[in-house]
Order: C-alpha cells, then sequence, then structure tokens
C-alpha cells in the first residue's frame, strides 16, 4: 500500500487538531487545547485508482506574535522534510490567521516549489463572526485548491483529505510504489 | 551500551547527556525493534517491544527521515496524550536507531504556558474586533444622533413660521377685535407652543453640549408685560393672584431674549400649573452688576429629596394628570447655566417654592432714542408672503414707508433707484442670501442701516459672519415690540 504524508499547517487556534480528529477519528471537541509539537496519526484512503495510508502531521500552530522572529520555527521545519502535501488552515472569523497562511505560503513556495498545497477556510459553522470575504483571499498563488471546512459539522473534511489523497497519488505508478 | 553502534553510543554521550529517561530503540532494516537499550536508568514504554513493530508516530517519524543524515531530531512527537518524546534518529549503515528521550514534563509545563499565551492572544485579537466594532457602532449612532438634532432643528425652523404668522395676526386681531379672548388666546397658545418647540430644540442641542445664544439688549418691561398678559389669564382661571413686580430701571440687560423667554414661562408655567390656591409671583432685583429674577408661588412646595431630581429631564414629581413633557426644569437649568447664571430653588413642602437665578447686567447705558418713525424708508426683503405681510402691517402701523422685495435681485433693483434709511432681510431666500442683499445695499447705500432676521441659526455665529455688514439680527418669531427696540437701537447707534 502507498503512502503520503500530508502536514497540516497554520496560525495557533484555527482548527487543525480539530480537522484531523474530525476525519481520522470522526469527532470533535469545543474545548480548544494548543498542540506543542507534532501529533501524528494515519487513516487509510480507498480511492478509485488506489488505496492510501495518509499519515498526517498535525503541526503546532505558528504564532503571528512570533512573525517577525520566525514564522516557521526550526521545530516545524524538522516537521516538513519530505512531505508530499500541506493543508493551510486559517480561521474565517479572524482575519489575522489568513495573513498567517499567506505568509506561510510564501514561505512554502520557495522551500518546497513542488508541494502540492490546499487552503482551508476552517470554522465555516460560525456565519455570524465570519469576518473573510472572497477578495481576503487573493494572494494565494498556485494552490491546488481551495475550500471553506467546519471541523464542527465536518463540512468538505472528507472532501478535502481525499482530493488531496487523488492529487498526490494521481502519477503513481500502481502499486509498487511503496514508500 | 555495548551493544549500541559506536557512533550512537558517542551521540548518546555528547548531545542526550545522562538522562535516566532515555531509551535507544535498534531495528532491522524493515523497522522491526530488535532491541531496547536503558543507558541510564529504567524506563520502560509499554508500546516498544522487542520483535514489534514501532507504534504509528514514530514508523511516521523514521520514514520522513532522510536516511543519508547521520543524526536526525524531532522534537516534541506526541506518542498519546500525557507521553511526548524528541526523537533522535541515527543512520547506522542498513539498520537505523531511534533514540527517545521522554520530555512530557518539559513539554507540560511549555504547553501550559503557551496554552495561556494563546488563550490572551485570542482574547486580545476579540477585544480588538469587539472595540472596532462598537467604534464603527459608534459612528453610527453619531450619525443618528446628528440626523436626530438636524431633523429637530428643521422640525423647530418649520414651527417657527406659522407661528409667527399665528402671533402677528393675533396682535393685529387684538387691535381691532372688540373681545380681546379670542386673540389672546391664540397668542397664548402660540407661546406654549413655541416654548415646547424652544424645549425640544434645547435638548436635542444639549445631546450635542452645546447652547448657542444669540445675546441682544433686552427690552425687561415689554418681556415682563408679556408674560403677565401670557399668565394673567390661567391664573385667573384657576383663582390665583399673578403679581408681576415692575423692572428696575437702572439695569440694562443683555442676553438672549428667546432663552430668558424661555425659562421665565418654564418657571411661571411651573408655579401657576402647580399652586392651587393663593398667588405666583415673578420680581426683578438689581445689585452688584447682577439682576436677580425671583419666581415664587404658594403651591405644595417641594422636599429636599426631589430638590435635585426635579431638574432631571422627563421627570416630573406629580405624574397625575398634569401637562408638559417633564423637559422644563431640565432645560431651565441648562439654559441659564449657559447664560452665565445659577438656578437656585428654597422651598417649604406645604409652603410654596422660590426659583432664583441671576444674570449679569450692567447700568443703563446709551438709552435708545425714542424715534418717531413717520416716514421712515424702509427696503423690506422676505420670501415668505405670510411673514412679509406681517412685518409690512407692523412697520405701516408706525408709518413706516416700506418698500418690499422677495429676493437678491429685486433688492438690488429697489436699491439702485431710491434712498432707504434701513433694510431688513430674512437670512434665508429662494433667491440670493440675507447677506448678499444686505451686502448689495451697502455697496450702493453706505449710509443705509442693516438689519438681518431669520427662524433658524444663531445670531452669534452671524455675527461672525455678517457682523460686517448688518447692524442688528433680529430671531423669529418677530414680535413688534422687540422689531421696534430693535430699529430704535439701530438708529440710535448710526445717530
Amino acid at each position: 500500500m502507498i503512502s503520503r504524508k500530508i502536514c497540516v499547517l497554520g496560525a495557533f487556534a484555527v482548527g487543525k487538531t480539530s480537522l484531523t480528529r474530525r476525519f481520522v477519528h470522526g469527532v470533535f471537541d469545543e474545548r480548544y487545547l494548543t498542540t506543542l509539537g507534532v501529533k501524528i496519526d494515519t487513516k487509510t484512503v480507498k480511492l478509485d485508482t488506489a488505496t492510501v495510508k495518509l499519515v498526517i502531521w498535525d503541526i503546532e500552530g505558528a504564532d503571528p506574535a512570533d512573525h517577525e522572529v520566525q514564522l516557521v520555527n526550526s521545530r516545524m521545519k524538522a516537521y516538513l522534510q519530505g512531505t508530499d502535501g500541506i493543508l493551510l488552515v486559517a480561521d474565517g472569523t479572524r482575519p489575522s490567521t489568513v495573513d498567517v497562511a499567506r505568509d506561510i505560503h510564501q514561505w512554502l513556495l520557495a522551500e518546497y516549489p513542488d508541494v502540492p498545497v490546499t487552503l482551508l477556510v476552517n470554522k465555516s459553522d460560525l456565519a455570524d463572526l465570519w469576518q473573510v470575504d472572497h477578495h481576503a483571499l487573493d494572494g494565494f498563488d498556485g494552490l491546488l485548491q481551495k475550500f471553506t471546512t467546519s471541523a464542527l459539522s465536518g463540512e468538505n473534511v472528507e472532501l478535502i483529505f481525499f482530493s488531496l489523497a487523488e492529487a498526490l497519488t494521481k502519477n503513481d505508478e500502481p502499486p509498487d510504489g511503496d514508500r | 551500551m555495548t551493544s549500541l553502534p559506536m557512533e550512537t553510543a558517542e551521540y548518546l554521550q555528547t548531545e542526550v547527556l545522562m538522562d535516566t529517561r532515555c531509551l535507544v530503540v535498534l531495528l532491522d532494516a524493515d523497522g522491526r525493534v530488535t532491541g531496547l537499550e536503558c543507558p541510564w536508568g529504567e524506563w520502560p514504554l509499554a508500546a516498544l517491544r522487542i520483535g514489534s513493530a514501532l507504534p504509528e508516530p514514530l514508523r511516521a517519524v523514521l520514514d520522513a527521515s532522510p536516511p543519508d543524515q547521520a543524526v536526525q531530531l524531532y522534537p516534541f512527537i506526541y506518542l498519546d496524550d500525557s507521553q511526548v518524546v524528541d526523537v533522535h534518529v541515527c543512520a547506522n549503515g542498513a539498520n537505523r536507531q531511534l533514540i527517545l528521550r521522554d520530555v512530557s514534563e518539559v513539554h507540560q509545563a511549555e504547553l501550559k504556558f503557551q496554552q495561556k499565551a494563546h488563550e490572551v492572544s485570542l482574547l486580545l485579537e476579540k477585544q480588538a474586533q469587539l472595540n472596532r466594532q462598537l467604534e464603527l457602532q459608534k459612528v453610527e449612532l453619531e450619525r443618528a444622533s446628528k440626523a436626530k438634532s438636524r431633523f429637530i432643528a428643521s422640525m423647530s425652523h418649520e414651527f417657527r413660521t406659522p407661528i409667527t404668522s399665528i402671533m402677528g395676526h393675533a396682535d393685529l386681531l387684538s387691535r381691532t377685535a372688540s373681545d380681546a379672548n379670542p386673540p389672546a388666546a391664540i397668542q397664548r397658545a402660540s407661546w406654549h407652543l413655541l416654548t415646547l418647540v424652544e424645549n425640544l430644540l434645547e435638548e436635542a442641542r444639549q445631546g450635542q453640549g452645546t447652547v448657542h445664544l444669540n445675546p441682544a439688549h433686552v427690552d425687561l418691561d415689554a418681556v415682563l408685560k408679556d408674560m403677565a398678559a401670557l399668565f394673567g389669564e390661567q391664573a385667573r382661571s384657576k383663582g390665583l393672584e399673578l403679581r408681576i413686580g415692575a423692572s428696575p430701571s437702572d439695569a440694562s440687560l443683555e442676553t438672549d431674549e428667546l432663552r430668558l423667554r424661555q425659562v421665565l414661562i418654564n418657571l411661571l408655567g411651573n408655579a401657576v400649573r402647580y399652586t392651587r390656591e393663593g398667588q405666583v409671583e415673578l420680581n426683578t432685583v438689581f445689585s452688584d452688576d447682577r439682576l436677580e429674577f425671583r419666581v415664587s408661588d404658594t403651591g405644595p412646595g417641594i422636599s429636599e429629596s426631589d430638590r435635585e431630581r426635579i431638574f432631571k429631564p422627563f421627570m416630573r414629581l406629580d405624574e397625575t394628570g398634569q401637562s408638559g413633557a417633564g423637559l422644563g426644569l431640565s432645560i431651565t437649568r441648562h439654559l441659564v447655566d449657559a447664560m452665565g447664571g445659577q438656578i437656585e430653588l428654597d422651598s417649604e413642602p406645604g409652603r410654596g417654592s422660590t426659583f432664583r437665578f441671576t444674570l449679569a447686567a450692567t447700568p443703563p447705558g446709551k438709552t435708545p432714542i425714542p424715534h418717531d418713525l413717520e416716514g421712515l424708508r424702509v427696503l423690506l426683503v422676505e420670501d415668505d408672503p405670510d411673514a412679509l405681510a406681517i412685518l409690512e402691517l407692523f412697520l405701516a402701523d408706525w408709518g413706516v414707508e416700506v418698500h418690499s422685495a422677495s429676493g437678491l435681485s429685486e433688492a438690488q433693483t429697489l436699491a439702485g433707484s431710491q434712498g432707504f434709511d434701513l433694510v431688513i432681510s430674512d437670512l434665508n431666500l429662494d433667491e440670493g442670501s440675507g447677506g448678499e442683499v444686505l451686502q448689495a445695499v451697502r455697496a450702493l447705500q453706505p449710509e443705509c442701516r442693516t438689519m438681518l432676521c431669520s427662524g433658524s441659526g444663531v445670531s452669534s455665529v452671524w455675527r461672525e459672519h455678517y457682523g460686517g455688514f448688518a447692524d442688528d439680527f433680529l430671531m423669529k418669531p418677530v414680535q413688534p415690540d422687540t422689531l421696534r427696540a430693535a430699529i430704535e437701537r439701530v438708529l440710535s447707534d448710526a445717530a
């Protein structure tokens, strides 16, 4: 079975862990528990063309307060090594997190130009507090896809992982490409 | 220790130090555990057993690690919710080793700090968002408040025009009618209406925090006479005695006459309204450059505890069956303050109340010379036909030769063809403005005296704008006595 490494990146408290838990375990927890380091989970998905083991690295959030110093710190850089795809997450109720995502994306374009990146604007269930419009997502060139998501309702959660998995296996030769 | 490859042993010595919770995991080429070494102590890790596959997180780390790198560090890898390790991946030919260090305690401490820091950041972000929303709401409220004030100001202006007409015609009626009651009633109602409008307007202005005054010489005799006329009938109908003392002959008062009337109407109106028997008095005393106004009644009085409360807006002590918006005393205090005075209250429950306030006054200066207005040539510029008709009648009554114009060009034509002693122009005309009219007439006839008249705006503001070419200002509704006094003043100044 082929396996693909996906890193989940973004500012803190945008819902990276919640999206991963929703996808892997089908659960959601309202509490905010920050991640320091990386939580690694796996889930096997069956696509039309292949069965893929997704190894999901849910990486600690970037803090805009550290922006000037080092948005992507040395720990994150170690975690990103060898990644096949990236889910870049922002929070639709906090415009500042879109700015963080945009800066991370710029960094990724320079460091990982060939790795596909999908942008997720999470917390679509909080419609009353939503502050990110279409124009706010300008300046993200070369994305694989953009989605609004909700870890709470599950909106688009399966879809984003499946479509990224498909993109990551599109040019694969079956099935001796084990990693 | 002896079973460890040399490079790994050296790395342990130099980098990992003598950590008791440190585990070396020996692996075969497939990543299966072939050995476990705890070099400096005991750290049984249940998830690891010789001959078993690595747990998922460690397997993922091993897979992600570049095989060509001698040692690669992956800090803070969650094994589960409570156990966090630093993972060193060491290459040793085809086989690799993992060196695990239990950093759960350090991680937990840092995590707590990080959690708090993030929660504070989120709160600050939320606060900033709320502040932005509040700022937007504030701007919106200010806009709405200004719109409300503009509405009230324009409504007041709208009211003034018909009131001017009513009062003018009532004045005419009172001269001709044998039965004086209907015009008196019209006049009373008009003053009442005007005071209500002024009170509302003042309330709106208080919202903006400013009172604009139109200070001018006040004919105190005329004001006191009007008060007697205004409340005489009402007092008589309740069986009250209304005493209005004569004005002191040794004082000259310069203030906003309309506001002064408003204050007196509010105080006398309350006194007459709340007094069931006895008397209501208004007296004025001049002393030490202050003119004291004193309104006394033999009404129910006001208890000590209520004395501050009655000056609050929309507050009435007796809610039963009394008219009025409850704005009178609040506005009265505000207006007296704005005029540089201070209102005081003496009261004894059951015996009555006395409201006192003083305004700055001076000994009389140059007394306006009573002028015979017979034959005075006046150019009257007014675009409202009713207002024009009233002023024409007032002036004609004094034998004034009146020439009327409704706008700037007509006024210019008249001033170009004949001489005038005085031009009186409304400020807001359909064609041109009062300011332009006065300038145009002055340009043609420099000796001509000039007066501006308006139902809106503020004479202190006019003075700034039009002081150079307007000798005096009149606020609508214009009363005959006020008009005559203003004309005599202007002519006296010229003399």
